[in-house]
């Protein structure tokens, strides 16, 4: 009893302000299903599939509009990586359903070639978390999690969208579920001419067309009350070309297939709960240094993982919580320096957790990593959350958390080095919730010491080699006002966020290049019977490109506002209509590559 | 609107800002000159697919500077991908854009554009004009193609393309004839003679070690090439006829090979030896220690010209580059400047 009620508490103290309804954990399967533990300790944004179909471009348009992550994209749609409170593209953690599928070649997660639409719900999660999540989750980590309901009969959905440059996304997912059974699967195509013009700069985006599909299938089976077997597959094609500055410029494209799977058996029982789940990602990517001939360099990644989680009640305050997992990863390069590589990584986590009283609760982890070729660190996670009042939250953690060197790091020829040590991370967060009336108050300061962070020299012998070099500090702070209020039919939500990132090269003690200091976000919803409105606006403050803070070279501050309408009938048919960067403001995230001025997308959507 | 008008106040207000000091140890800011005679063009490459290329000039006297010379002068345009070399011929100076394919003509004197050489270029990397042409080599890495393209340096036009079987980087010209360094980032061995009464083309190969820089001297090429032991330089005649100059037993990896007053100059790291052009012996100890700013890119931009050394720090491309100047002769630091963009990759004597 006392067991179900703080995991109820959980939904009740971190449900996202949803119309919808709360649903607990005997109705609806989540594949990641540590997701709920964390949210124990640690606040965790939550974007509905909805609530992706406002910027439904691309992820990084997603993720630039409703996260406080600072996205760096090389034109619209084009390469693109993120920066979670100031920390690199390979320090924040894409995972999947749980599976962490960040590069194994790079390091990273190549944004706009992960898949915006298909998932229930993403969540963004600030801060350290390798001992839950593994390698990369240093700065934080963006969670594409798919879920599985029971007992809801038949529904499908379609959204069709038309907007500017051509630009055309698609979506249609269906599902069937009974009391024991549920089904579910959906397939998303996008495609873009996107070439927009900025005038400002005499520039047309020319060869910047993309395209992807995604297919989505799900399946979980309630074989007794107690074990559930579920299943999750992700597949997705892409192509996409990389805008050139002027016509002459020499043309590129890069193409990228991945396939992901997910088999999991579920024990529940009142005192315990053991995920045993197998896993197979893939990722395959061509590069294309010159359109009309063959693939330049190419490589693909296999990764075959195995883990075990189980965790026990041992009363009503004491739970801990053991880990395993082993993995073998594989790489093969084409071109790309790298010729046939294998790892092989075992780990084990612990976590123990005490709760004292029910605004009182503490997390202790620990994680060790066992990884060919390279020392890996003992890592280690300490949280406390205190309901000290009924308008104030606390909660305090520390933790060390890692990123392993790449394949490319450690194996690429020449420059690979072998001798690499794993970037550390250590840190220290805070998050205050200050709740007064309809309004909510979050402050959450951080400090980051970062060491050994990767980076590429070039050596004497001509070629550049992988070197632990760098000493990073990151700080600062992430707030956020919140503002919800229903009177009637009327359902108002309101909130603003302001981000102050500072990361100092402990060498030059200068600020880091593409860190903004000074970031700025709001947004409003507002919802009257079947008509719905919505602003995001986005301000960001003075962006340095290069190492020594040159402020001609740096990239001017800018606002940029979006908004929509749109209405529904019968509950279940919507026609919309966006208009995105509303104030024709010229702007753009990477020197020289500008993103689109304004630009309009009409949409209809189908749900039942 | 309002950014686009804050930029020109902007860089009015940088132009005429002026730093001066008691020291001759930093450039100041002036007005711009009239024209740029007289003085020396920086090439500054900018990152790999990043529209970064700009040019600065400095006056021969070293007290003046001007960045961004091209932007200045053609209405803020931006140049391109990659500068990777600057042509000087007549009264034209030619920016080889290496990442945009294109060569583009300026007047020297007041760097306004004038043309734009498009035709059968693909990813430039050299140039030199023979005869009243434009030769330029052409390596396209992702395609696997080489070519060296001529043009008519009156109006531009195309006028052949010869296929090359290797890799084709810096282009100098002797005694009326073309060669083709085959070789980059110092792989490679060979050097292609053009003879230009016919454009027939002959491959010379180095007898050892890996090239790293070729220069015209008085009607005669040299070029240095090196061994993780010993180094090598040797002489080629305006007609193709190879001759070594000497053998620097003991200096690995040696490049930026330059010739200025009839003394050698060249660098092994961040090691900078000299010896005479007419009694070569291998220099025992080094003129000057340049600052250490990473393994290989130090010294990334290395020239001698009127008896100074022209050494750039690209800082890893990372932040804009700085250029020191040195005494050729006592190697002596005399100056330095920031060069206003990243990568500098090499200094230009405009006179």
């Amino acid at each position: 009893m006392d067991i179900k009620r703080s995991l109820v508490l959980l939904f009740s103290s971190y449900g996202c302000f949803l119309f919808g309804q709360e649903k607990t954990i005997d109705t609806i399967y989540v594949f990641d299903n540590q997701m709920n533990r964390v949210k124990l300790f640690h606040p965790v944004k939550i974007i509905s599939a909805e609530e992706a179909e406002k910027n439904s471009s691309n992820l990084s348009e997603l993720l630039r509009f409703q996260s406080q992550v600072f996205i760096k994209e090389n034109g619209r749609g084009a390469v693109s990586s993120p920066s979670f409170r100031g920390t690199t593209a390979q320090q924040t953690a894409f995972v999947w359903n749980g599976i962490n599928i960040n590069s194994s070649f790079l390091g990273q997660g190549d944004i706009n070639n992960i898949a915006l639409f298909g998932y229930d719900q993403i969540g963004i999660k600030a801060g350290g978390g390798s001992v839950v999540y593994g390698s990369g989750a240093i700065g934080g980590s963006i969670h594409l999690n798919n879920t599985l309901d029971f007992n809801k009969g038949f529904h499908g959905s379609l959204f069709s969208e038309v907007a500017s440059f051509n630009t055309y996304n698609n979506f249609v997912k269906g599902s069937y579920s009974n009391d024991k059974f549920s089904f579910k699967a959906s397939g998303n195509y996008s495609v873009s001419e996107n070439n927009y013009e900025v005038s400002d700069l005499n520039y047309i985006n020319r060869n910047g067309n993309y395209y992807n599909t995604t297919f989505n299938v799900g399946a979980s089976y309630k074989m007794t009350n107690d074990h559930k077997i579920s299943w999750q597959s992700q597949f997705f094609d892409s192509s996409q070309h990389y805008p050139v500055y002027e016509e002459t410029g020499t043309k590129t494209k890069y193409k990228t297939q991945s396939v992901r799977s997910l088999l999991s058996w579920d024990w529940n029982k009142a005192k315990f709960s053991n995920s045993f789940r197998a896993a197979y990602t893939e990722e395959n990517f061509q590069y294309f240094g010159s359109l009309n001939l063959p693939k330049s360099s190419g490589g693909t990644g296999k990764n075959y993982i195995f883990k075990n989680d189980f965790n026990y009640f041992l009363n009503s305050k004491w739970n801990f919580n053991i880990i395993g997992e082993f993995q073998i990863n594989k790489g093969e390069g084409y071109a790309s320096g790298i010729s046939n590589v294998s790892r092989n990584v075992g780990s084990v986590s612990g976590l123990l957790r005490y709760f004292a009283t029910k605004n009182l609760r503490f997390e202790g982890g620990f994680k060790k990593d066992f990884v060919e070729d390279v020392k890996s660190p003992f890592m280690y996670s300490f949280s406390g959350k205190w309901s000290a009042a009924k308008w104030y939250d606390v909660s305090v953690n520390v933790s060390k958390n890692f990123r392993y060197p790449s394949f490319n790091d450690i194996y690429y020829e020449p420059g690979g080095n072998k001798e690499l040590r794993p970037e550390t991370s250590t840190q220290v967060d805070m998050t205050n919730e200050f709740k007064v009336g309809d309004f909510r108050l979050t402050l959450s300061p951080y400090y980051m010491n970062i060491t050994d962070l990767i980076a590429w020299l070039p050596t004497a012998k001509g070629y550049w080699q992988a070197f632990n070099v760098n000493k990073v500090e990151s700080y600062g702070l992430e707030s956020q006002l919140s503002f919800s209020k229903q009177l009637g039919n009327h359902k108002f939500r309101a909130n603003a966020g302001y981000y102050y990132a500072r990361s100092i090269d402990k060498e030059t003690q200068l600020q880091r290049p593409y860190v903004p200091m000074h970031r700025g976000s709001a947004n409003i919803d507002y919802e009257y019977s079947f008509f719905k409105f919505f602003a995001q606006g986005l301000l960001n403050g003075v962006t340095y490109t290069t190492s020594d803070e040159k402020r001609s070279d740096a990239i001017d501050p800018y606002f940029l506002l979006n908004m929509g309408v749109s209405a529904t009938l019968a509950k279940k048919y919507t026609l919309g209509f966006k208009v995105n960067n509303l104030t024709n403001t010229y702007y753009k995230t990477v020197s020289f590559y500008p993103l689109p001025k304004r630009n309009y997308s009409v949409y209809a959507a189908i749900n039942f | 609107m309002k950014i686009t008008k804050l930029l020109t106040v902007l860089f009015a207000v940088v132009l005429l800002f002026n730093m001066s000091s008691c020291t001759s140890d930093s450039a100041e800011f002036e007005v711009s000159p009239i024209t740029y005679q007289n003085g020396y063009f920086i090439a500054n490459e900018g990152n790999f697919n990043s529209q970064g290329a700009k040019v600065t000039f400095l006056t021969r006297d070293l007290s003046l500077k001007q960045d961004d010379v091209y932007g200045y002068n053609n209405n803020k345009e931006i140049l391109g991908d990659v500068l990777q070399t600057i042509g000087l011929n007549g009264n034209k100076a030619y920016l080889v854009i290496n990442n945009s394919n294109k060569i583009v003509v300026v007047d020297r004197y007041t760097f306004k554009k004038l043309a734009v050489i498009t035709d059968q270029i693909d990813n430039p990397r050299g140039i030199t004009f023979a005869n009243g042409f434009i030769y330029v080599a052409n390596t396209n890495f992702s395609a696997h193609t080489q070519s060296v393209t001529k043009y008519k340096a009156s109006d531009y036009s195309f006028v052949s393309k010869i296929n090359m079987t290797e890799v084709s980087d810096k282009t100098v010209e002797a005694g009326g004839n073309v060669f083709v360094q085959n070789a980059s980032s110092g792989f490679g061995n060979k050097i292609t003679y053009i003879n230009t009464s016919n454009d027939a083309k002959t491959e010379i190969t180095v007898p050892n070690g890996q090239i790293g820089n070729t220069v015209s001297y008085k009607s005669n090429v040299y070029t240095i090439s090196s061994t993780a032991a010993d180094s090598y330089i040797y002489k080629i005649s305006s007609t193709g006829a190879m001759t070594p100059v000497v053998t620097l037993t003991g200096i690995p990896n040696a490049t930026n090979l330059q010739i200025d007053n009839d003394k050698i100059y060249f660098s092994s790291a961040n090691k900078v030896y000299t010896t005479s052009l007419a009694t070569p012996t291998v220099p025992t100890a080094p003129l000057l220690t340049a600052a250490d700013g990473g393994p290989y890119f130090t010294l990334y931009g290395f020239n001698v010209i009127d008896g100074r050394i022209f050494a750039s720090d690209v800082k890893q491309f990372t932040a804009e580059s700085e250029m020191v100047i040195y005494s050729a002769t006592t190697g002596n630091k005399m100056s330095s400047l920031k060069t206003g963009g990243l990568g500098a990759n090499g200094t230009f004597l405009n006179p």
